[in-house]
């Protein structure tokens, strides 16, 4: 039967040939070639809504996984998994160590987080559908008599296939999981209330571009992102003005510092500046005001530049100098262009002929008055080319045509 | 004077004027500015919020014994002495910056997401550390079961030790190849900021996690992405005598978590 579909089909490629030989086997029993176990894939994002938390809002735009409950007190946010894989994924939430090394924070399965007895998600564990996004309520629930304290910790999502274990003879099975670092501030809003020090405002250029560099600190017992704005007046000229320079900090933990990198607006150049800054932090605003402030984009190596601008000074002053000296050269121009070559000379002595030319007929005029020996005696001192020719006798070229000019005319008037 | 002498003249004049502001330039303590107050306002969309993700792993990896010529030997069940299994995973793991949901980071658009208050204005430092670690979860042992049972006598654990009538280490060997690791996905992709791992490594219950690829804070782009390939293989050691001799066994390694962590956010 496969030859006779072979040659209806005119198929000669022995390659074809097999895997149409394979397909065909397949259909006739029951697709036992195809292979027994198909893997899906596994794919997960992990987000949260916004706090609806004023004073957690107000300390990171409400983004973070940040919490600040009060001894007795509940809080809760929602959290968003989704899913990016083929198969449904069965979910686990739970929360997990975070410790701290040289290296940054670290991930510990091994211990438990000493905020776990108060936490709870709700689903803990669920089936997590392809391509769909699930809500968990992660709640807080802190007992009266706990004082002050802050805690941290990682939520970690885990999901791993839900269809159950494989059915292959060997196999090792496989799961994702996605961890987001989480805060939780014990105490009220005033006990817990954010302290930043602003500690100073700079210019820095980092690859070649130039920033307003605010330093600050986090001195208080929870961590924020300080964000605000910063208007600038040019100390000499007021009408110099870059007003609303907006800023944002990454979040600070608390004892930690930072400096708050600011775009520089077009325009702003070293100089002195009165500056404020206008912030918000928790419930409190934040002002400060430097005055005559002196803000300097120092380039990272101001030493090349300088290098660079005396080379720069040299080349202008070497030009000016070579260029003045030539203007203030006397006007010689018989004696250059004879020096100059054959181009040169072809125009002076059109010129020396018209000159002559003028001459002549200055002198036929005064002919009918003069005798004729005076003025050939004239026409010949009065040659500036002569002149020239003595004195820069450069080219044998040059030479004869100034002697040819200085003779000729002569001859001519003479007979004339 | 010549044609040509006058315009020496007129060029040295024009160096005279050109060298005199260039000099002045130098020499000026202050580079020019605008003296315009500076300000806008102006009205505009917002686009998704970057999310790092982690796609791609299969959900098992199915290992098989291979022949003599792929490392393996002529038998093709287990005989008493080392027998060899190997698998990949079909799919390549990817971990990735996009808005939520998206398959992977875009090719096309940097404006595709955005990480709000994560970074100073207009600083590339935005955005989280990605850390990608696997780890054997639960108890490091490949457990084997005859009829949904459990033979003791056949489960061996990966304890890192070469046990008696085996030549071979007890690990889940794990070899890892980064294949396309970019700061930026626009296009072809350009940088390669990413820290990676690759090569063999022998897991087992003492063993710590591995940290498959890192990208800092100061290198992440909306559109950083970085996929990986992964083989894994064991030994059942030599010198297990099975309970049920004759019949077919069913053998589970631990379960390898991918675990994507970011910094502080």
């Amino acid at each position: 039967m496969a030859l006779a579909f072979f040659s209806i089909m005119k198929i000669k490629n022995k390659l074809t040939k097999a895997a149409i030989s394979s397909f065909l086997l397949c259909g006739l029993f029951g697709l036992s070639a195809l292979p027994a176990i198909a893997e899906g894939t596994l794919g997960m994002a992990f987000t949260n809504t916004e706090s609806t938390d004023g004073f957690v809002s107000s300390l990171h735009g409400g983004q973070s996984l940040w919490f600040v409950v009060a001894p007795g007190g509940t809080q809760s946010r929602e959290l968003l998994i989704s899913s990016s894989g083929t198969v449904p994924e069965l979910v686990d939430m739970s929360l997990v160590f975070l410790g701290r090394n040289s290296d940054g924070q670290y991930l510990d399965r091994n211990k438990l987080p000493d905020s776990i007895k108060w936490v709870k998600f709700s689903p803990q564990k669920f089936v997590l559908k392809p391509k769909t996004t699930a809500s968990v309520l992660m709640t807080y629930t802190v007992p009266a008599d706990e004082p002050i304290s802050s805690h941290e910790a990682f939520v970690l999502a885990t999901a791993s296939g839900a269809s159950g274990p494989s059915k292959a003879q060997y196999s090792v099975p496989q799961a994702i999981a996605i961890s987001r670092p989480v805060f939780l501030g014990v105490g009220t809003e005033t006990q817990l209330a954010p302290e930043v020090e602003i500690i100073d405002l700079f210019g820095e250029v980092d690859g070649g571009n130039s920033y307003l560099a605010l330093k600050i600190k986090n001195s208080g017992k929870v961590p924020f992102s300080l964000s605000g704005t910063l208007d600038m007046v040019d100390s000499k000229f007021s009408n110099r003005k870059f007003s609303g320079i907006k800023f944002i900090s990454q979040p600070l933990a608390p004892g930690e510092s930072t400096n708050i990198l600011i775009p520089a607006p077009l325009g702003l150049t070293d100089g002195k500046y009165d500056i404020s800054l206008t912030a918000l932090l928790g419930s409190n605003e934040i002002n400060k005001v430097w005055l005559g402030k002196l803000i300097k984009f120092t380039p990272i190596f101001p030493l090349f530049q300088i290098l660079t601008r005396v080379l720069l000074a040299l080349i202008f002053l070497l030009i000016l100098a070579f260029s003045l000296r030539y203007l203030r050269k006397p006007r010689k121009p018989n004696e250059k262009s004879a020096a100059k070559g054959k181009s040169d000379s072809d125009i002076s002595q059109e010129e020396v002929d018209q000159l002559i030319e003028a001459l002549m007929k200055s002198s036929t005029k005064k002919s009918a008055k003069k005798p004729v020996k005076k003025s050939v005696k004239k026409a010949a001192t009065k040659k500036p080319v002569k002149k020239a020719a003595t004195k820069k006798p450069v080219k044998k070229t040059a030479k004869k045509s100034v002697k040819k000019a200085a003779k000729k005319p002569v001859k001519k008037s003479a007979k004339k | 004077m010549t044609l040509k002498t006058q315009g020496k003249r007129y060029l040295a004049g024009f160096a005279v004027v050109i060298s005199s502001v260039g000099l002045m330039f130098t020499l000026s303590t202050s580079t020019l500015a605008s003296a315009d107050s500076v300000g806008s306002s102006a009205s505009v969309g917002t686009v998704p919020t970057c999310v790092w993700q982690l796609t791609g792993v299969t959900d098992s990896v199915t290992l098989t014994h291979p022949d003599a010529t792929a490392g393996g030997d002529t038998h093709i069940a287990y005989m008493g002495k080392d027998f060899r299994l190997t698998g990949n995973s079909s799919q390549q793991a990817k971990i990735y910056v996009g808005a939520a949901g998206v398959a992977g980071a875009s090719t096309t658009d940097t404006d595709n997401c955005s990480f709000y208050n994560s970074g100073g204005l207009g600083v590339s430092n935005t955005g989280a550390d990605a850390q990608l670690g696997i780890v054997g979860t639960g108890t490091a042992k490949f457990t084997a079961t005859y009829n949904s049972s459990e033979d003791t006598a056949m489960t061996f654990p990966l304890d890192g030790t070469t046990p008696t009538g085996s030549s071979q280490v007890r690990n889940l060997s794990l070899t890892i190849t980064p294949t396309r690791c970019v700061t930026s996905n626009i296009g072809a992709g350009s940088g390669d900021n990413w820290v990676k791992e690759s090569g063999t490594t022998g897991l087992n219950a003492t063993s710590s996690p591995i940290s498959l690829a890192l990208l800092s804070k100061a290198n992440t782009s909306t559109t950083s992405t970085c996929s990986f390939a992964s083989a894994l293989s064991v030994y059942i050691p030599g010198g297990l005598t099975p309970a049920h001799a004759g019949q077919q066994y069913t053998f589970t390694g631990p379960t390898l978590t991918t675990t994507l962590s970011t910094s502080v956010d």
